[in-house]
């Protein structure tokens, strides 16, 4: 959020730049140029300046996995913990399983 | 047959009475167009064509015959960079140096008699030993020309004597009614003898590991078009001798050709090593050879139907390679007038085309499937592998070392930072990059519809 | 319809090959026609896929005739089974991401176009190999493969490193051919033939041989240990290309090559014991190697081939169809755990150490988002792509009856996975920045953003949906202890957790000299110190010596050419009367007859 917040106050000063940056394909304008996409200025010892468009992705990226996994388990949750629980033999009884009582010849 | 012997011949008046900026382009043509009569006369797989009483073809010859009449415009490309100085006779002496070569081996491939077969056997010697001796680069090519000469004449004299033997108590010696003229070889002193008396030549001339030493003095030192010729086509000579005499050998063969078989294994991987070591580049060509000759005699003398046609095989892919090598080679040669792989490195920065023939060459060479190298191989390998389960290790390891020195070519030509020292040289001219094409184009092509040189007699 | 289909999947990859062919200047959209004519073929290839998961139907494609060679006849023959036609989609989407990415990577490259042809080359041979029903199209698949890794790694050629890692590829692999071609020849000779369905019906049991030989194929091009060194050298290429290459397509070769003889291998239990002991020494080796690896891409270069070993393992324990979905799925977060370290990597102006990073959590907040997910995604996170395939692997081993040694070796190997994971998470993207003060990071091109946003959504989604889709190969496990159930988990938790403190600690740890293990980890267990150095220079030296100077220069020459020039020389010497007084001779010769002629006159 905070990351948020602080582009928040970039949008008032320079507007272009923040825009989802039109990218130039590589081919068009006959000119090669290393990068392509929206150019940041570089900085000495700052933090680059963050578009929205990245920080947004980012943050979405990270939701769609983290609401994804917990859907999952909350509709699926056998798949981690276990679709039946594993019988115990020992409470097998002997009538179950069809074993005659010891007393019988 | 006449067909392509008569042009041949004429081929020497021809370049003799051209005129001298005629003349180049004179051979060439006339070369190329007796190479497309080989084509078209020769491709009848399924039927021996029994021309004349002296001369025929058969699934085992053609392919031979078609690579050598291929090779000489080849050959004539190839030439004109470094007879560039000398005069117009000395010119036209080379040229018809190598139609002599041309006549004696198309009439060598095709002879009927096993004793015409000798004769033209040693007439190759000839022109050959006067190109390497006069128009090699070195004063070493006199120590050359003669180990190739005295090694070849020391095998081939009791061939002599075994053939007129063979024609006293068979009576003919002809090549076509030898299958059914010939009495069974029983394992005595005798036999063995007259077994090693046949087999000897072929096997210097292959050349068989212990007998090879000629090979890389001829190699290197012999100019572009002796090196090609060499290695394309007069190593072949003794693999198709061996093909050729070897129905007269039976039952002799499964006993004899014990060491023989164990030499060509040893001797497979023992080259390749060889090769790893290497600073001189075409000296490593030449083992490369020996190699992928040593693979060839395995596979005949194994004899199985698999194995002839795996030895057929690699031999067309072998000639085609190994002169395409040879051409690469003495383009660095010429540019360098040094043989030493380190000078000219990382060529692949200035001349991509260059590079991309290199890289070409150096995986078929090292038997890239699905090119006609790995089926050669792969037949091979097959058939020595039901001979004996054991020979695959052998074999096995000789297609690792081969894969890491023709690698190991590649990267130190092309690859790594150039040199200071290349800084005029000048880039493939198109007389040169013809040549490639013209001899990565039939590997190509034949990847195709192998069943042309497959020698599958039915 | 099939062969339709597998032809408009074929034919868009090879047009732009062809081009360069026929026009071969300098194209500036040439990247773009590179780009569609992937999308096009992964369009395709989606139809094949879900049309096959509808029907079922498996075909075999059997078109063009090659050669008859007396008893076997060669043509080109397509199996289109269950993993060829799951596989394709997959590839082929992963290849797009990394052909859009690469039009970023390499940018500033003179040469992007020829790389671009390269790669699709790569993917071409590589569904040749996918594809091939005869062990010869496999071979040509499975050789073309590594020569266009050669050509790969070393694509900055001038740079020496780059060029002895392509060597030590082709090395590696070419030790691995040795045993394809032998499993090829035995199974001529055994078989008579080298297709698939010829050999299962004749013979599903045969004698270990080829299977062993086919294992050490496999040893060979998936970086099993003791061919393992190449796959952490092969980094030096560029960051495209080890995310294709060298974690998705090329090194699964080996292990797709085996889960094609599974109807031999479930019959021979030597075999799948050798298999599951190869697997499983590889990835508990490989993850202790990755522990203390300081270069990012290596990190990522041993992670997969820890999964591959994993690979092995599953296959050791007889589930190859596991070991299948495992493979799509590892393509999915493997690549996009690449790229995100190519982004990490360009931004940091080129900087691969990881000591040398941190602070991107802000600064580069998607790459660290999709970095973070594709770890999770390999760690095994419930319900994330590495789960499906992952965790019933590691359950089917838990409940199987197998080698016991094996079993607690992948089990750590599991947890030590979760560990490297969480030290590139810290060393990374965490803490404070130690790279260098001018930054230039910049991920903001559409070209990285959305190669990294569909491989993140496909490590999201695709295990659910491939595990959802296809139909149900072998017997799943439906019921085991809750013990049995939570170990992967458990033991992923168990690393994380060690890791963190560990991490955590270091920030205040006094430096002192690290400890044997840690010396063990770092040099990669000393393998390649000591095989790199021992093997190279005994060979060389024998063939030097041995070979070459003794052999060839000294005994052959002594023994036959010179022995008889001494002979002949010594012969014409000692036997020679003449002195060579050539005009005293001469006279002798002319004088006489002049002094008869003279006197009888």
């Amino acid at each position: 959020m905070s990351a948020l917040t602080r582009l928040a106050s970039f949008a008032a000063v320079a507007g272009r730049l923040f825009r989802s940056g039109r990218a130039r394909a590589a081919g068009e304008g006959g000119v090669r140029h290393a990068g392509g996409g929206v150019h940041i200025e570089p900085r000495y010892r700052q933090f680059p300046q963050l578009t929205r468009t990245q920080v947004i992705w980012g943050e979405t990226l990270s939701a769609i996995m983290w609401f994804w996994i917990l859907w999952r388990f909350w509709h699926d949750s056998e798949a981690v913990l276990g679709h039946f629980p594993y019988p115990d033999p020992s409470q097998w009884t002997d009538e179950e399983l069809g074993i005659p009582p010891d007393d019988e010849d | 047959m006449l067909k392509i012997i008569l042009p041949t011949i004429m081929m020497l008046p021809t370049m003799w009475l051209s005129k001298t900026h005629m003349m180049w382009i004179n051979t060439m043509t006339c070369s190329l167009l007796i190479s497309i009569f080989t084509l078209m006369m020769l491709y009848l797989p399924n039927n021996s064509c029994n021309l004349s009483l002296n001369f025929f073809s058969d699934p085992l010859t053609s392919p031979l015959l078609m690579l050598t009449a291929w090779l000489l415009p080849l050959m004539i490309l190839a030439t004109q960079q470094h007879l560039h100085n000398n005069s117009a006779p000395r010119k036209k002496l080379y040229i018809s140096m190598l139609v002599f070569l041309q006549i004696s081996l198309i009439m060598t491939f095709s002879a009927t008699e096993l004793i015409l077969f000798y004769i033209l056997f040693e007439t190759t010697l000839i022109p050959t030993l006067i190109i390497i001796t006069r128009w090699g680069y070195q004063p070493e090519r006199l120590n050359a020309g003669s180990y190739f000469l005295f090694y070849t004449l020391a095998g081939s004299l009791p061939l002599l004597i075994t053939l007129l033997h063979y024609f006293s108590s068979l009576g003919s010696l002809n090549i076509l009614t030898m299958t059914i003229n010939t009495k069974e070889m029983m394992l005595s002193w005798t036999n063995n003898i007259m077994w090693l008396g046949c087999m000897m030549a072929f096997m210097v001339k292959m050349p068989l590991y212990g007998l090879h030493l000629w090979l890389p003095k001829a190699h290197v030192e012999a100019p572009i078009a002796g090196s090609m010729v060499l290695a394309a086509i007069l190593l072949k000579l003794g693999s198709y001798g061996m093909m050729r005499v070897t129905p007269m050998l039976n039952p002799l063969t499964e006993k004899m050709s014990y060491p023989f078989i164990v030499l060509s294994l040893w001797g497979m991987v023992m080259t390749s090593s060889i090769c790893l070591r290497q600073a001189d580049l075409k000296s490593l060509i030449a083992y490369s050879s020996v190699s992928h000759m040593a693979l060839v005699i395995l596979a005949i003398l194994i004899q199985t139907p698999w194995s002839l046609t795996g030895a057929m095989i690699l031999m067309i892919a072998h000639g085609l390679t190994s002169s395409l090598l040879f051409c690469l080679a003495n383009s660095n040669y010429e540019r360098v007038h040094s043989r030493t792989m380190m000078f000219t490195r990382g060529l692949q920065a200035l001349f991509p085309l260059l590079a991309l023939w290199w890289l070409l060459a150096n995986l078929t060479n090292l038997a890239l499937p699905p090119t006609i190298n790995l089926m050669g191989e792969l037949l091979t390998i097959l058939a020595s592998f039901s001979w004996s389960n054991f020979t695959i290790m052998f074999t096995g390891f000789n297609m690792l070392i081969t894969a890491l020195y023709s690698l190991h070519m590649f990267t130190s030509t092309q690859r790594g930072p150039l040199t200071y020292s290349t800084s005029n040289v000048k880039p493939l001219f198109t007389r040169e990059n013809t040549l490639m094409l013209m001899h990565m184009a039939p590997i190509l092509l034949l990847t195709l519809n192998p069943k042309t040189i497959m020698c599958l007699t039915p | 319809m099939h062969s339709s289909m597998i032809l408009m999947t074929m034919i868009p990859l090879l047009t732009p090959i062809i081009i360069t062919l026929i026009k071969p200047n300098n194209n500036l959209l040439y990247p773009h026609y590179v780009k569609l004519a992937i999308i096009y073929a992964f369009t395709v290839s989606m139809l094949s896929m879900t049309m096959f998961i509808f029907t079922g139907q498996e075909s075999m494609i059997s078109n063009w005739h090659w050669m008859t060679i007396q008893t076997i006849e060669l043509s080109l023959n397509f199996k289109m089974d269950f993993f060829s036609m799951m596989f394709t989609p997959v590839a082929l989407f992963v290849t797009w991401s990394i052909v859009e990415f690469s039009m970023w990577y390499m940018s500033s490259d003179p040469n992007i176009n020829q790389f671009l042809k390269y790669l699709l080359i790569f993917l071409v041979t590589m569904l040749i190999l996918i594809t091939a029903n005869n062990l010869f199209q496999l071979f040509i698949g499975w050789e073309g493969m590594g020569i266009m890794s050669f050509l790969l790694i070393s694509w900055w050629h001038g740079r020496t490193d780059a060029n002895t890692a392509a060597l030590q590829a082709i090395l590696y692999n070419r030790i691995g051919d040795i045993g394809f071609i032998l499993a090829m020849t035995w199974f001529f000779l055994y078989s008579n033939s080298w297709d698939f369905q010829q050999m299962f019906i004749l013979d599903r049991t045969p004698n270990s041989f080829p299977l062993m030989s086919l294992l050490l194929a496999a040893t060979g091009k998936s970086a099993q240990f003791g061919l393992h060194p190449w796959l952490p050298s092969a980094m030096e290429g560029p960051t495209p290309v080890s995310a294709l290459l060298h974690s998705s397509t090329m090194v699964v070769a080996g292990v797709f090559l085996i889960i094609r003889f599974h109807p031999m291998m479930e019959n021979n239990s030597l075999i799948q014991t050798l298999t599951l002991s190869m697997g499983a020494i590889t990835t508990l080796f490989t993850a202790i190697c990755a522990l203390t690896q300081n270069d990012l891409k290596k990190i990522v270069a041993f992670s997969t081939s820890s999964q591959l070993g994993l690979m092995m393992v599953t296959i050791g324990i007889n589930q190859p169809h596991l070991a299948f979905l495992h493979i799509c799925t590892h393509a999915f977060f493997k690549a996009m755990l690449f790229l995100s370290a190519g982004s990490i990597i360009h931004s940091l102006n080129n900087e691969q150490d990881i000591r040398k990073m941190g602070g991107l959590f802000k600064t580069l907040p998607f790459t660290s988002s999709s970095l973070i997910i594709g770890s999770f995604a390999l760690m095994g996170m419930p319900f994330l792509t590495g789960f499906y395939s992952k965790d019933l692997i590691i359950e089917t081993a838990n409940t199987s009856y197998t080698n016991a040694w094996a079993l607690t070796t992948t089990l750590v190997a599991t947890s030590l996975t979760a560990m490297y994971s969480i030290r590139i998470i810290f060393f990374a993207l965490a803490g404070y920045p130690r790279f260098t003060t001018l930054i230039l990071i910049n991920e903001n091109n559409p070209k990285l953003m959305n190669p990294i946003n569909r491989l993140a959504l496909g490590s999201i989604f695709a295990g659910f949906l491939i595990s959802n889709c296809v139909p149900p190969t072998s017997h799943p496990q439906v019921t085991m202890p809750w013990h049995l159930k939570l170990t992967a988990l458990g033991v992923t938790i168990l690393g994380l957790l060690v890791a963190t403190e560990l991490s955590l600690m270091t920030n205040s740890m006094k430096l002192s000299t690290p400890l044997k293990t840690f010396y063990f980890s770092n040099m990669l267990g000393f393998y390649s110190a000591t095989t790199h150095r021992l093997n190279p220079h005994s060979s060389l030296t024998m063939s030097q010596n041995l070979t070459s100077a003794l052999l060839d220069l000294f005994w052959l020459e002594k023994s036959m050419p010179k022995m008889t020039t001494q002979t002949q020389i010594s012969a014409s010497t000692t036997s020679s009367t003449q002195k060579g007084l050539i005009k005293l001779y001469f006279l002798s010769f002319f004088i006489p007859p002049m002094l008869a002629l003279l006197l009888t006159i």
